[in-house]
């Protein structure tokens, strides 16, 4: 965690360097990025907040607390099917009340509970203008705006607002190139606390819940050169961030109490995983062998904010999945090399 | 017909809940103050969905085109030119007028509303050729090939393994400048599925 900490330290006054010989707000910027990647990691609040997408609303209940064990958090959903999600330091804990069932999964060593800034950071102005808009008042908080507006028609917009005495994100709007709001998650509620509510996190409640380990088996991590792929013409700004060995199929649940080390061995790792990221947008291209199978993507799918595109290369499907325009993906997908063994 | 039930019927109009069969006696026998009812029900649905979803309204255009169809082909007698000037010669409301202030964002959304409109002025028993009145609308032969295009994407979308969703949510969008909405995203997919 203190690696992060101090990435993020390094790389936010890299951005405020940078930034500061162009852009008047740059302190204001700083100071954003900063706070509000911290600001998740070491407060304790409760809130609600809405997440919408092109067709659905959901509406979700969040508690977040830090004690001596680590980081806490819950999340609700406050309609559909009912369930809770706590994160618990590498441990994600999905509750199903109606089903009377508990899944445990750990998350990658890797991953923080709280993301940290993206290493390309530095080059987001080459490829989004940024400005400072009106303060707004969210959650009967004080924010101020940020807007990233996209230089091409390969990324959407990003318009942050961001609680001026916290420094918590209290509403994100994804815009698309046609200035529509795709995605937007917004608090409508928002408490901060003074110490953690232990209540919240009690798992002793669910002890005669079904228990189910839906870990993923372990990956292998591939050097990009390995890959054996290339996207032919990517996007500007974009750069490989992550090559993955993943399982296409997904494991059984099983009891806690069984090895998953077991199982994973004898399922070959058998789809590429490759992500693109400009700093901001992340694009990930899956790459697998063609078994004939009819109901694999092939053109264009949209989910919200969310686009697809699937292609058939040399015998191997490839699928492109985005926060990104059609345009990214599909440009992506229908480029796919394979470079020469 | 009740007030109320001119309403029902107007909000079933525009949630593409009234039946095709209906459609077409339904706009002849409409109201001149249907118009803004329909379109205040309609930024109401905007306003509850939060945007204007281009998608949502085509499919309305889409029934009211088809439903008109049929009927114009039953009743327009041969040799009928198909043309906006015949139209306005009635003297009647102007089809291709009334639409051109709202042409853009919700044109589909207003073939639905102008359709309530214009024939509340045409005599039910006129034998004009009400389908070529949308024909020659300027929105809706791009609107229509739109709904044709979304829908292909959204079987596509069946087709769109959710595993590679999900490993895509949890693995590849890990910065920080995004917050939580990430997590939250695969927290709310695996719970759409």
């Amino acid at each position: 965690m203190s690696f992060c900490r101090n990435k993020l330290v390094k790389i936010s006054t890299a951005l405020f360097i940078f930034l500061s010989g162009t852009y008047s707000f740059a302190d204001d910027l700083f100071d954003m990025l900063k706070r509000m990647s911290e600001a998740d990691q070491n407060k304790n609040y409760q809130g609600t907040f809405i997440l919408r997408k092109a067709d659905s609303l959901s509406t979700l209940r969040v508690t977040h607390a830090v004690d001596s064990n680590g980081e806490w958090e819950s999340l609700e959903s406050l309609n559909g099917e009912s369930r809770k999600v706590f994160r618990f330091n590498d441990r994600v804990i999905s509750v199903f009340p109606d089903r009377k069932l508990l899944t445990i999964r750990h998350t990658d060593e890797k991953q923080s509970l709280h993301q940290q800034l993206p290493d390309n950071i530095d080059q987001l102005a080459q490829f989004y203008s940024m400005e400072r808009l009106d303060d707004d008042r969210i959650a009967k908080h004080q924010t101020l705006v940020v807007n990233l507006k996209p230089r091409d028609q390969y990324r959407y917009g990003y318009r942050y607002w961001v609680d001026k005495t916290s420094g918590m994100l209290l509403r994100c709007d994804l815009i698309d190139e046609d200035n529509m709001v795709v995605e937007q998650m917004m608090f409508t509620e928002l408490d901060y606390l003074s110490a953690a509510p232990a209540q919240t996190f009690d798992l002793k409640q669910f002890e005669q819940f079904k228990q189910q380990l839906v870990d993923e088996p372990k990956v292998s991590a591939q050097r990009p050169e390995e890959a054996g792929w290339k996207v032919g013409h990517l996007p500007k700004g974009f750069v490989l961030t992550q090559s993955t060995m993943r399982y296409s199929q997904q494991p059984p649940a099983i009891s806690s109490n069984q090895l998953t080390d077991a199982l994973s061995k004898k399922l070959p790792a058998d789809l590429l995983h490759m992500v693109y990221s400009d700093g901001l947008a992340s694009v990930s291209v899956f790459i697998e062998t063609d078994h004939g199978e009819e109901n694999h993507l092939q053109g264009e799918a949209s989910m919200g904010a969310m686009n697809a595109y699937g292609n058939v290369v040399d015998g191997y499907v490839v699928t492109v999945v985005g926060e990104v325009p059609a345009k990214t993906v599909q440009q992506m997908a229908q480029t796919m090399v394979k470079l020469p063994e | 017909m009740s007030t109320n039930k001119r309403r029902e019927k107007i909000s079933a109009l525009l949630d593409d809940e009234i039946h095709r069969d209906e459609i077409m006696s339904f706009s002849l026998s409409s109201e001149p103050e249907d118009a803004e009812v329909a379109r205040r029900y309609q930024m109401i649905g905007d306003t509850m969905r939060g945007e204007m979803s281009e998608a949502c309204f085509v499919d309305v255009s889409k029934a009211v085109h088809e439903a008109l169809l049929k009927e114009s082909l039953a009743a327009r007698p041969h040799g009928t030119p198909a043309s906006r000037k015949n139209n306005s010669n009635t003297g009647k409301f102007s089809l291709y007028g009334w639409l051109q202030p709202v042409a853009g964002m919700a044109m589909a959304a207003s073939v639905a509303v102008v359709m309530v409109v214009t024939f509340s002025g045409q005599d039910s028993t006129s034998p004009l050729p009400v389908a070529n009145n949308i024909d020659q609308l300027p929105a809706a032969a791009p609107m229509l090939r739109l709904a044709e295009e979304r829908k292909a994407i959204d079987e596509n979308t069946r087709n769109l393994d959710p595993r590679l969703v999900n490993q895509h949510l949890e693995f590849a969008t890990q910065d920080a400048l995004q917050g939580r909405l990430p997590y939250v995203r695969a927290v709310s997919y695996q719970k759409n599925r």
